[in-house]
């Protein structure tokens, strides 16, 4: 699945990246580290797959990060 | 039928009578602040180059003084006859000297080095001042009794990195559940990723676990870094979460069974999402119905909803809140939540997380104490807390349980303002080591003893009536200070003892738990599993009733009176873990537990009751 949105940084649990997708939703993203730093703050377009397994983020569905493009 | 009974006799009620005053004046010893240490000239806690005289008059001293005060008369507290108290800066490599010169003097009272203030056991951890959250826990003044010795504790988590603020003698072997090597961040020998992640190497690749078990057993008093709830508790790596925080629900189902059959009894799981899982809980039920507390950070969506495994029934799930005692901004709350515990809380700025010791970006070469803040690192303080309330000899993950939530806080209650108070939110309340720790030393040694005194005197009676116990051979002093020894009533002095004589820790025990603190070394659990039959069966005052009812005269033969009181003391141990079901043991299914307890009680009674009850001497 292809989901377009903004990568934010959140402060919790040491840092977690996460999706605001256009969609209003807000997905916790398992990917390196590097590539979700660079893209901090910058609309982009994530392929990937739902992940419904249980992480350190806690906060909202889990995307499993493929590929990432910078819009 | 009581009537028939003759009174007790005089000297046995004024036995009681001391009896009970001592244990009272035991109770009020260690439930009020410590006295004063002894006046060492030395040691870890003096303030070197500074001197405290208690003076008749003014007079003139050595030295530069930073304080002068009058104060009532020491020894009679006469408010007429003052006395000056000062405080007095002196050099150090003088201070011996000046002490004696001091001392030698007319018009001084007394004169003593000045210590630092707390008779607690202050770790000497640099950074240990900035960790808010660990004396928020009661940690400080639950170190006394306790520091989770024995008990070993499973961070299911990213794994934990062997970090020098962490003591690798006290990380045992874990497991590596992580199979993906895109997912696995730590250089092999060669640089590069491994090939194929070892299922042996637990090694944390992210920080976030690493973190959490700083939490649970930082390294502490080493004189480096920052400190944990239980410093002794051992530490079982299993990485179960990915370099990128992740990982699936077979994984962490798997990671839990394994935890607990290598003998974790209190797992830490600072993770959660998804949906409900069978297999996750599951493996949950497992893991509490073999004696494991799991212990589960609540989640961080700050809504309503508690995520898994939190949720599940069997796993005890922890809120956060902030340096005030106010829930955490983030924090997710429902029904589910048991506790709340320091989570840290940035919104009020940095040093409002929580500090430990972590990896540097998730870098293993480069490690860094970092503020954190999340139900993770709430999970952590409760985690901690139930490895000291464990290492105390309560083994029933419910009654670890029970006693957490039973000595919580009020919400708000960290100096904050009050709060309203909201069960969904907090829980039974803000967690409180130091008390639970307090109710295991003293409430329940009293408890004991009451059980062990009362089950004695009714025997005693009964044997008299009987007139089976001739005149002179009531029961003497040694008795009564076998059935304290067996009722684990020396538990009430551990607050006292133990503070600066670690090795003494084993008086915060009940007898019969003593040989699972001993005998619970890894590899060994054999020997945990037999030691832990024994004590909590009445085969010790049995063992030992054989002997001494085969010498003559058993009662008035001081082994036997002993050994009459041990039983009676050991039947009051059992008697109370029968009712506050504080004991599992493996094998026994917990429903059967009180029943086993409880016959062995009887049968520790008739044990003191046939030593008493021989027949008369002709």
């Amino acid at each position: 699945m292809k989901i377009t949105g903004t990568v934010e940084y959140r402060d919790l649990e040491g840092g977690v990246w996460q999706l605001a997708a256009d969609d209003g939703k807000r997905y916790t993203l398992l990917g390196s580290r590097g590539d979700l730093k660079s893209a901090k703050g910058q609309r982009v377009e994530v392929e990937g797959s739902l992940d419904d397994g249980a992480g350190i983020g806690m906060a909202g569905p889990q995307l499993r990060v493929d590929k990432l493009r910078k819009l | 039928m009581l009537r028939l009974m003759p009174r007790p006799r005089l000297d046995e009620r004024i036995t009681v009578a001391l009896l009970t005053t001592a244990a009272a004046l035991i109770f009020g010893l260690a439930g009020c602040s410590r006295p004063k240490a002894q006046a060492a000239d030395d040691g870890p806690d003096v303030i070197p180059g500074l001197i405290e005289v208690e003076l008749r008059h003014r007079a003139p001293l050595p030295g530069k003084v930073l304080d002068e005060e009058e104060v009532e008369d020491d020894v009679y507290g006469d408010v007429f006859s003052h006395e000056v108290d000062v405080e007095l800066e002196v050099d150090p490599a003088e201070e011996a000297a000046t002490l004696a010169q001091l001392r030698a003097r007319e018009d001084v009272v007394w004169a003593e080095p000045v210590m630092r203030a707390e008779a607690l056991w202050l770790p000497n951890d640099p950074d240990f001042s900035k960790q808010w959250h660990l004396k928020a826990a009661g940690a400080p003044q639950a170190w006394d009794s306790a520091r989770g010795e024995g008990v070993t504790v499973a961070v299911i988590d990213t794994g934990i990195y062997p970090v020098d603020d962490l003591d690798a003698a006290r990380i045992v072997k874990g497991r590596n559940f992580v199979k993906r090597p895109e997912e696995r961040a730590l250089p092999a020998t060669g640089g590069g990723r491994e090939a194929v992640a070892s299922s042996d190497d637990a090694r944390d690749d992210h920080g976030h676990g690493t973190h959490v078990a700083g939490t649970i057993a930082q390294s502490t008093g080493n004189g480096k870094g920052v400190a944990g709830m239980a410093p002794l508790a051992k530490l079982m790596p299993v990485k179960v979460l990915s370099a990128f925080g992740g990982g699936n629900t077979h994984d962490i189902a798997e990671g839990i069974r394994w935890a607990v059959d290598h003998g974790a009894r209190v797992l830490n799981l600072s993770l959660g999402g998804g949906g409900r899982s069978l297999a996750m809980e599951s493996a949950v039920a497992y893991a509490r119905r073999r004696g494991a507390v799991v212990v589960c950070a609540a989640g961080n969506s700050g809504s309503r909803g508690v995520s898994y495994p939190a949720a599940y029934p069997g796993a005890f799930a922890v809120s956060a809140v902030g340096p005030k005692g106010e829930a955490a901004p983030y924090t997710s709350y429902g029904p589910e939540v048991q506790l709340a515990a320091p989570g840290g809380d940035k919104s009020l700025g940095e040093e409002a997380g929580v500090l430990q010791q972590t990896l540097a970006e998730g870098n293993p070469t480069e490690s860094a104490y970092r503020w954190f803040q999340g139900t993770s690192m709430a999970s952590p303080h409760v985690a901690g807390a139930a490895a000291l309330v464990m290492s105390l000899g309560v083994t029933a993950p419910g009654a670890v349980e029970r006693l957490l939530t039973a000595s919580a806080r009020k919400p708000g209650s960290y100096g904050g303002a009050e709060v309203e108070v909201s069960s969904e939110k907090y829980g039974a309340g803000l967690l409180d080591a130091a008390a639970a720790v307090r109710t295991e030393t003293v409430w329940w040694a009293l408890w004991r003893l009451a059980f062990a005194a009362i089950g004695a005197l009714f025997a005693l009676k009964h044997a008299r009536a009987l007139q089976h116990v001739r005149k002179h051979e009531g029961a003497g002093a040694l008795f009564w200070a076998g059935l304290g020894l067996g009722a684990g009533a020396l538990t009430m002095l551990a607050p006292l003892g133990a503070e600066r004589l670690h090795f003494l820790s084993f008086l915060a025990l009940p007898p019969a738990a003593i040989g699972e603190r001993f005998f619970g070394l890894p590899g060994t659990s054999a020997l945990a599993t037999a030691a832990g039959y024994v004590g909590w069966s009445a085969l010790a005052p049995f063992a030992l009733a054989l002997p001494a009812r085969i010498s003559k005269r058993p009662v008035q033969n001081a082994f036997g009176a002993l050994v009459a009181g041990l039983a009676f003391g050991w039947a009051g141990m059992l008697l109370h873990a029968a009712i506050f079901r504080t004991v599992a043991l493996p094998w026994i299914p917990s429903f059967l537990m009180p029943v086993w307890l409880l016959a062995f009680a009887i049968f520790a009674w008739v044990v003191g009751r046939g030593l008493l009850a021989r027949e008369p001497l002709q």
